[in-house]
């Protein structure tokens, strides 16, 4: 169950943002999206995740075509992401944020939540089971009762990536999750996107500014410029291929 | 063909009337992203500012009076704004309607408490004669009144226009109302182009106010009603947008009057409401407004 | 977008503990104190104590709750900027009136505590039942819209209702409804207010009170979390529609006559000078909200009719400058955003 992208075409009032489009992502897979600023990659995600409904093109979740849907829908057929300027419910505890991403699967219905019923205990009891092991698997248990915006700037990632898991997710969509991060802290975020790799039976397509990030992740990456694919494979190799250095050398700072 | 035409003078004195209202509350839209819930309220203390000017200084030609009466409530305007609402510029933008609102209804009760809660006429000032001229080509009854009315406030709003596009506050106003984090760093002083903004905006108001107590009647609630005929064009319109503003005004104006003469009059709050939800359900940005984009 | 950014330094919210008093204990308490008041009352017990003006001005306090608090899950929680209250209430007391004069017989034809308690259950369950239609009705519209335009188009529909009210004859067009019989009294809408409460609390500490909560937060990353934002606040719409109906029914109940004009912009922003002054997203601060609003009233209208009569009406230039004041001072009202405790929930239940 992964997804497939054929000929995604965007176009803002005559600038086209994202031009003829490919990708297939396995079940498994952990591919990545490379390129300089504005080249178009949160653009990619923002029509996978219906943000924008796309120009052209299919969009394929295993056997379900989500193009076109609402953002929800999309979200609950399931596409998770995260953002590159972090979006979380700052003023919520970080269990609430947890908790919150279960409400699609919280067992009770309105009048049972306005009376409390037996089922309502049962339910939501679990829903707070669940919320802290999942928070116990990120390191963040200890932060549960905080205000998920008084985390520090690491954590609120990591708070980030464990929400969008906990909507038990087909795909997950990291879009830059090293951006702002210093060395210490990238390293920390690869280690956490292998394991999440590791545990969780799932996808994932990361979109990232630094390369090393993604050389390390990605065994596959397609690099994006003007909104076109410039270059695909191993990123090892991508990163030799003059059209990519010359993308990444127009811009003002080399990558590093 | 005689009642069409004295129809549509009709709606040009309302829509005038509102389209000085609307313009106020569009231009402090359109510079600090602000509904101003008073605006009415300024339109309505205009009017009894007019009023006291009317009925203290007899002798006041009304050339006079209308820009001592359009001056005085743009100071109020501006005081206002420096009191009220400066210091919340940067906080939440709902503590500042919030706040508009607290002023409207302040600015009510103290003129409901001190001149008192009777509806009143300003005393005409303008000739009410009927034009001969309309009169005779087209058989129109048609006062003089109305049509100066209908002319001064067109005269006002293009001064406006002039001031807005063709001087050195103006293209100010312009640069804050696209990106007024950008002006200060350019040397242009924010706090004043925001205040000459407010004092525009209630001098027009008050002209409207004034035309409003003459040709129909006033009373401290007035704001209410007609501020929000008023903001429901500007918001038809696309508000932010001065041509806009003035062609929400008329058209809104045009219904209404469409309203009481063959429908009833009843009905013509309700109908604008109505209006107002059907056009935003079509265009959420008004005919004139720019659609922003979703920022992910 | 309603309540003020957490500052850096915002403390984490306070551990919950065990508080040993709860919910149900307070509800006990006051029903226990309202009851004998009540009862006294009626019957002319110690009249220079228990002066009916000070149950009125309960009876009055506990209808503002209601009010106050379910604005407080659309403007508080959900984080909208709803101007339109008090025409859901103008339904819902039109609605009770309407039914408590012309469908039901009148309550000496019934047994006398059990009658009354039908009537009012019919009236005030229809009374709910019609501003929640109406509310879902107006909230399907509503919500395609946001922010600044959510704001006018509620405003601009209270405005419809207490128009379209004042165009129909049956129900005394812009006289108003007279002879409605007396059918609440402070018991009953202490009862109410209590029940207001405490569903709010339980929906609002709920998976449904977290979704809209998280769409004030982020509207955008919760409708990438899978929550349909048009649906989760037309729920909350509708509900809060409900209890505006159901403050009106009781409200049309107590006053025996209405009119639409009691129903405009200025009871809406009468409810919302509660709001802000208790503090949003709080319904601790509904509460106290308005308990401080009233008092305050009722003290000025005494202390400035004791200088001279005349100047009782000036009570009225207090409200906004108090609004204003809040606004300029203090965003987050008396209690910011925290709960009593014996309004919090259970944790780790």
């Amino acid at each position: 169950m992964g997804l497939r992208i054929t000929d995604l075409t965007k176009s803002f009032g005559g600038l086209t943002a994202v031009s003829g489009f490919n990708l297939e992502l396995g079940e498994r897979d952990l591919q990545g999206i490379i390129g300089p600023n504005g080249a178009g990659k949160t653009t990619v995600f923002n029509l996978i995740t219906g943000v924008y409904a796309p120009d052209r093109g299919q969009i394929q979740l295993g056997d379900q075509a989500v193009s076109g849907l609402p953002s929800d829908a999309i979200a609950r057929a399931g596409i998770a992401r995260t953002f590159q300027n972090i979006r979380l419910f700052a003023q919520m505890t970080v269990l609430d944020n947890i908790t919150m991403a279960l409400h699609a699967r919280a067992g009770y219905g309105l009048w049972e939540a306005a009376f409390r019923t037996q089922n309502f205990h049962r339910q939501e009891a679990r829903l707070l089971a669940e919320s802290r092991e999942h928070l116990a698997r990120f390191g963040l248990l200890d932060r549960q009762r905080e205000a998920a915006g008084s985390l520090p700037y690491g954590e609120q990632r990591r708070l980030e990536i464990a929400r969008a898991l906990a909507t038990g997710p087909k795909v997950l969509l990291l879009d830059e999750p090293a951006a702002g991060m210093n060395p210490r802290e990238v390293e920390e975020l690869i280690q956490l996107i292998q394991q999440v790799h590791r545990d969780f039976s799932l996808a994932m397509l990361l979109i990232e500014h630094q390369l090393p990030v993604v050389m390390e992740l990605c065994r596959e990456v397609q690099v994006l410029d003007f909104g076109q694919t410039i270059a695909s494979g191993a990123p090892q190799e991508v990163v030799r291929n003059p059209l990519v250095i010359e993308a990444y050398l127009g811009e003002e700072e080399a990558p590093a | 063909m005689d009642t069409i035409i004295q129809q549509l003078f009709n709606a040009a004195q309302l829509g005038a009337v509102y389209a000085l209202i609307a313009l106020g509350y569009s231009m402090v839209y359109g510079i600090i992203r602000l509904i101003n819930f008073a605006h009415g309220d300024i339109f309505m203390l205009g009017g009894f500012i007019g009023l006291l000017l009317t009925t203290r200084f007899g002798w006041m030609p009304f050339y006079l009076l209308l820009p001592l009466a359009m001056l005085l409530t743009a100071l109020v305007g501006v005081a206002i704004e420096r009191v009220a609402y400066r210091r919340l510029r940067n906080a939440q933008r709902m503590s500042v309607v919030i706040t508009t609102l607290g002023v409207g209804i302040f600015l009510e009760n103290l003129v409901r408490l001190t001149v008192g809660p009777e509806t009143r006429q300003i005393p005409a000032r303008l000739p009410s004669a009927p034009v001969v001229w309309l009169q005779q080509h087209l058989g129109a009854f048609v006062t003089w009144d109305k049509l100066l009315i209908i002319l001064i406030s067109l005269a006002l709003m293009a001064i406006l226009w002039l001031v807005v596009n063709r001087t050195l506050i103006g293209t100010a106003m312009r640069a804050v109302a696209d990106n007024k984090d950008a002006v200060p760093l350019m040397g242009v002083n924010l706090n004043l182009v925001i205040a000459v903004t407010f004092a525009i905006g209630s001098a027009l108001a008050a002209a409207g106010g004034i035309f409003y107590g003459q040709a129909y009647s006033i009373d401290p609630y007035m704001g209410i009603d007609l501020g929000w005929k008023a903001f429901i064009a500007a918001v038809i319109g696309g508000i932010g947008s001065i041509e806009g503003a003035v062609l929400g005004s008329f058209l809104l104006a045009g219904v209404e009057v469409i309203t009481v003469a063959y429908l009833s009059s009843n009905l013509k709050n309700g109908i604008a409401f109505g209006l107002l939800i059907l056009l935003l359900l079509v265009w959420p940005w008004g005919i004139m407004g720019k659609p922003t984009l979703k920022k992910v | 977008m309603s309540t003020q950014p957490q500052p850096e330094h915002a403390a984490p919210s306070p551990e919950p503990g065990p508080s040993r008093v709860r919910f149900w204990m307070v509800c006990a308490l006051i029903l226990a104190l309202a009851l004998p008041l009540q009862l006294s009352v009626d019957a002319g017990l110690f009249p220079d104590v228990l002066n009916p003006y000070y149950l009125h001005l309960l009876t009055i306090i506990g209808m503002n709750i209601i009010l106050v608090a379910s604005l407080n899950l659309l403007n508080g929680y959900l984080g909208e900027f709803a101007l339109g209250h008090a025409g859901f209430m103008a339904v819902g007391a039109y609605t009770a009136a309407l039914l408590a004069t012309k469908a039901l017989p009148s309550a000496a034809a019934l047994p006398p505590v059990l009658g009354t308690c039908v009537i009012l259950v019919v009236t005030l369950g229809g009374a709910m039942l019609m501003a929640a239609g109406i509310g879902y009705l107006i909230g399907l519209v509503t919500f395609k819209t946001v922010g600044d335009y959510l704001a006018i188009i509620t405003l601009g529909f209270n405005m419809i209702i207490v128009n379209a009210i004042q165009n129909l004859d049956f129900v005394g067009g812009p006289r108003g409804f007279t002879g409605i019989p007396k059918n609440t009294n402070f018991l009953a809408v202490a009862v109410c207010a209590l029940l207001t409460l405490g569903l709010l609390r339980n929906l609002i500490q709920s998976s449904f009170g977290r979704v809209w909560v998280s769409i004030r937060e982020n509207a955008i990353a919760a409708e990438l979390m899978g929550v349909s934002i048009a649906r989760a606040k037309n729920w909350a719409f509708t509900i809060a529609a409900a209890f505006a109906g159901l403050a009106g029914g009781l409200w049309a109940q107590n006053q025996q006559f209405i009119t639409p004009r009691s129903f405009d912009y200025i009871k809406t922003t009468e409810i919302l000078v509660m709001l802000y002054l208790g503090g949003m997203a709080s319904l601790s601060g509904s509460i106290l909200g308005v308990v401080a609003y009233t008092l305050l009233m009722e003290l000025l209208r005494n202390l400035l009719s004791a200088f001279a009569p005349q100047l009782a009406e000036w009570r009225m230039l207090i409200s906004p400058l108090i609004l204003i004041i809040i606004m300029l001072t203090r965003q987050t009202g008396l209690l910011g955003n925290r709960e009593w405790r014996w309004l919090r929930p259970r944790q780790g239940a």
